[in-house]
């Protein structure tokens, strides 16, 4: 097994912003697979250009399905030994991702999850409220003491990436997620991560009204798992 | 009398156009025989209305028509539920199909330096180009 890294960055009309982005998680991990969600922008072209590999749905299939096609790709197309999961829209900064990959080569962890529990407040307080509720749901159903549920931004090791099983259509992968992690009994981490919420990405992220779609999959799946 | 034949050909004509199903062998049977008993069912039930307020007054339902329509609920729910049972399994399949197609799109890409193809899509796009329901992803 090699000890390169890679980031998996699932885009979905993210063009306008996504060089500097990719310029930036450039430096910190050795391969980018680019998983372009059926956009109608010219993103793949920039990705590819800038020496990213471009995976690409020829239709949008959702944030789940694009994360799972990254880390299917990197399971079986490569060899690297870890596995960044980054966001296009610039709300990520490499510097966590380059902090959570030491913790995982340091401590021996398989899962570095980030969270923004101990960051400070760009977050708008609709959102810190939905995150609580979201995560006061999440330790009833899955165990698991996490404290950011729906935090993009995690690493995975090879050993984590080839005990995950996403099955779950739609944004329900967290819980799945979760659900992994304790199965398999992998070791995992949390590191306090910034998320930035500018114009831009507020603009383009999710409403809080969708928050009821994600709560409606979790319950799904929930009651799919004790059926 | 003419009611009678309108229900029984309206009946048959369905039952006709439902025979040519898809789906698993096994369901597809199980359909089929519901299928038929229905269809024998409801006839029996139009060249006997008394027989169905008999049935219907043993099983403790008032009238023959109201068996009927508790009948038709049923029906109903499960019909939609085998609907929206083989629309999930056709959207997963739909998925690992475009998932295929992406990975097996990065090496070809990579090896003749071919950029990836924009396939002329229909089924997304509006017809000037704007966006139908995106599914964001980013942090909550």
């Amino acid at each position: 097994m090699a000890t390169t890294t890679c980031a998996v960055v699932r885009m979905y009309n993210e063009a306008s912003v996504l060089a500097p982005v990719l310029s930036g998680l450039g430096r910190v991990v050795d391969e980018i697979v680019c998983v372009d969600d059926g956009s109608f922008d010219d993103g793949a072209t920039i990705a590819r250009t800038s020496g990213a590999t471009v995976l690409r749905h020829v239709v949008n299939l959702g944030g789940g399905a694009a994360l799972r096609t990254g880390l299917d790709y990197v399971r079986t197309e490569t060899d690297h030994e870890y596995v960044v999961c980054f966001d296009a829209d610039g709300q990520h900064l490499p510097e966590d991702a380059m902090r959570m990959l030491a913790v995982a080569r340091n401590e021996g962890v398989d899962v570095v999850l980030g969270t923004r529990d101990r960051s400070e407040s760009t977050m708008p307080r609709s959102r810190r409220a939905l995150l609580a509720a979201a995560r006061w749901f999440s330790r009833r159903t899955s165990g698991l003491p996490l404290t950011d549920t729906h935090n993009g931004l995690r690493v995975f090791s090879r050993r984590a990436l080839d005990n995950i099983r996403l099955t779950q259509p739609g944004m329900a992968y967290a819980s799945e997620l979760e659900a992994s992690i304790k199965r398999a009994g992998l070791r995992w981490a949390e590191v306090p991560v910034t998320i930035v919420y500018d114009a831009y990405s507020l603009e383009k992220g999710q409403s809080n009204l969708n928050a009821v779609n994600i709560v409606y999959d979790l319950m799904l799946a929930q009651l799919r798992r004790t059926a | 009398m003419i009611i009678r034949l309108f229900l029984i050909g309206a009946v048959l004509i369905c039952a006709f156009l439902a025979m040519r199903g898809t789906g698993s062998s096994h369901q597809l049977a199980v359909r089929r025989m519901t299928l038929l008993a229905f269809t024998g069912a409801w006839i029996v039930a139009v060249l006997f209305p008394d027989l169905l307020t008999r049935i219907a007054v043993i099983v403790g339902v008032g009238r023959g028509t109201d068996l009927l329509l508790y009948g038709l609920v049923v029906s109903v729910l499960l019909m939609a539920i085998g609907v929206y049972q083989r629309f999930a399994r056709l959207e997963a399949r739909l998925e690992d199909l475009i998932r295929e197609l992406a990975i097996l799109g990065a090496s070809r890409a990579a090896a003749d330096e071919v950029p990836p193809r924009r396939l002329s899509v229909v089924s997304e796009q509006s017809t000037d180009g704007s966006v139908l329901d995106p599914d964001q992803r980013h942090a909550l």
